[in-house]
């Protein structure tokens, strides 16, 4: 690759790099939530030590 | 001198390449279809066009994610190299697979007369504000449209046409379709299903193909740094530094890379670029009394910089000096094809 080459490599892959990362955090920190089962609310309550 | 020199073309090498390539992937599609049919039998026709539209689209992605990373994985060793070396198809190959991908998607929605929807999806002006709902068939589209430019310039005859500078500058836009690709199934794929499959697989990709770049660019970035005398020669070090028939890489100061080579008691120095695609020839060995350039095989005699015959390519020579038993470069390019190699035994 020419230096020109190297210099467009680098700054393209490190600037999309960042941006794909960042999109991916985002669209998995705002995925929706699954809806909650009906079953949920006749499951016996959690073990003590897991609550604390 | 040189018999074994061969231009690029259909050979037995690459022959071998595309079988293995087609095997392999044929393997992981029957495999993927297979086994999900078996543990989640699909209903009716368009759960198994769904099933095709997956196993095609993993396969596209994961082949995406391998042809990111042929570039630095050569570069970190060459055990890599034959990887390299039909890359152009294994390109084309992920855009016939992409392609297949997003006709059975068309094909999803045509069994059930619903084709229509997708242009409805396409041209819901408003949804392209959003980040969740984002209409992630675009980002797909995009993609595919990226990897069609590149496959159909993946030829020879384009690379001439266009001038290697300009054929690389274009295919870098495979980093684009990555993005795109990445951001597909993102906004696609993993909202709609929360198997953790989805982003693992997105994340691992990504730390991969950034991990290798990082890598391979630290590596390179300090090795071939070499400071330039009182006259602008560069030091490149004793004449036995240079492994006999390979070359040491020295960066002229504000110019191109200079591959110095050694074949027994002769050393010359070339430009390190590849007449052909531009490729590392430092990296490279000399074959047959000839410099060859790791990535397809191109030729180059080292006292000047030429093809042998019939061929024309020349590239640009520098000249080589020992001083105080050092090998030293003057890193002003000669023209091509001028003879600058010289005998350290004289």
């Amino acid at each position: 690759m020419t230096r020109t080459h190297r210099r467009m490599h680098r700054l393209v892959w490190t600037v999309l790099g960042i941006a794909v990362a960042l999109g991916l955090a985002m669209a998995l920190a705002l995925r929706p939530a699954p809806a909650a089962p009906l079953v949920s609310a006749s499951l016996p309550p959690a073990p003590a030590e897991a609550r604390s | 001198m040189s018999v074994g020199f061969r231009a690029v073309q259909w050979n037995r090498d690459k022959l071998i390449y595309d079988a293995v390539l087609l095997a392999v992937v044929a393997a992981f599609i029957v495999s993927f279809i297979a086994i999900e049919a078996h543990l989640h039998p699909p209903k009716d026709g368009p759960a198994w066009i769904d099933l095709r539209i997956r196993a095609f689209g993993l396969c596209a992605f994961l082949m995406l994610t391998a042809i990111l990373s042929i570039g630095p994985l050569a570069r970190l060793s060459p055990r890599f190299l034959p990887l390299l070396y039909n890359r152009r198809h294994f390109g084309v190959l992920t855009f016939v697979i992409a392609a297949l991908h997003a006709s059975f998607m068309v094909e999803w929605y045509a069994v059930q007369n619903t084709l229509p929807n997708i242009v409805t999806e396409l041209t819901t002006w408003t949804d392209y504000g959003r980040f969740i709902g984002f209409p992630f068939k675009a980002l797909g589209l995009g993609a595919l449209l990226i990897l069609l430019l590149l496959a159909s310039t993946s030829h020879d005859y384009w690379l001439q046409f266009l001038s290697p500078p300009v054929w690389k500058a274009l295919h870098m836009l495979v980093y684009g379709a990555y993005g795109l690709a990445v951001m597909h199934v993102a906004l696609g794929a993993m909202q709609s299903n929360r198997h953790p499959a989805i982003p693992v697989l997105l994340a691992a990709s990504l730390c991969l193909v950034a991990g290798l770049h990082l890598v391979a660019g630290w590596r390179e970035r300090g090795c071939h740094r070499r400071r330039a005398g009182a006259d602008g020669w560069i030091a490149v070090g004793p004449p036995d530094s240079i492994p006999d028939k390979c070359a040491r890489i020295v960066n002229a100061p504000g110019g191109e890379r200079i591959a110095v080579f050694r074949d027994g008691d002769r050393v010359g120095a070339v430009t390190n670029l590849c007449a052909h695609q531009n490729g590392p020839l430092g990296e490279g060995r000399i074959i047959d009394g000839c410099i060859t350039c790791p990535w397809h095989g191109y030729q180059y005699r080292l006292d000047d910089g030429c093809a042998p015959p019939p061929f024309t390519e020349r590239l640009a020579t520098y000249r080589v000096r020992i001083a105080r038993g050092i090998v030293e470069v003057d890193p002003r390019a000669l023209a091509p094809g001028t003879p600058a190699a010289i005998s350290i035994s004289s």
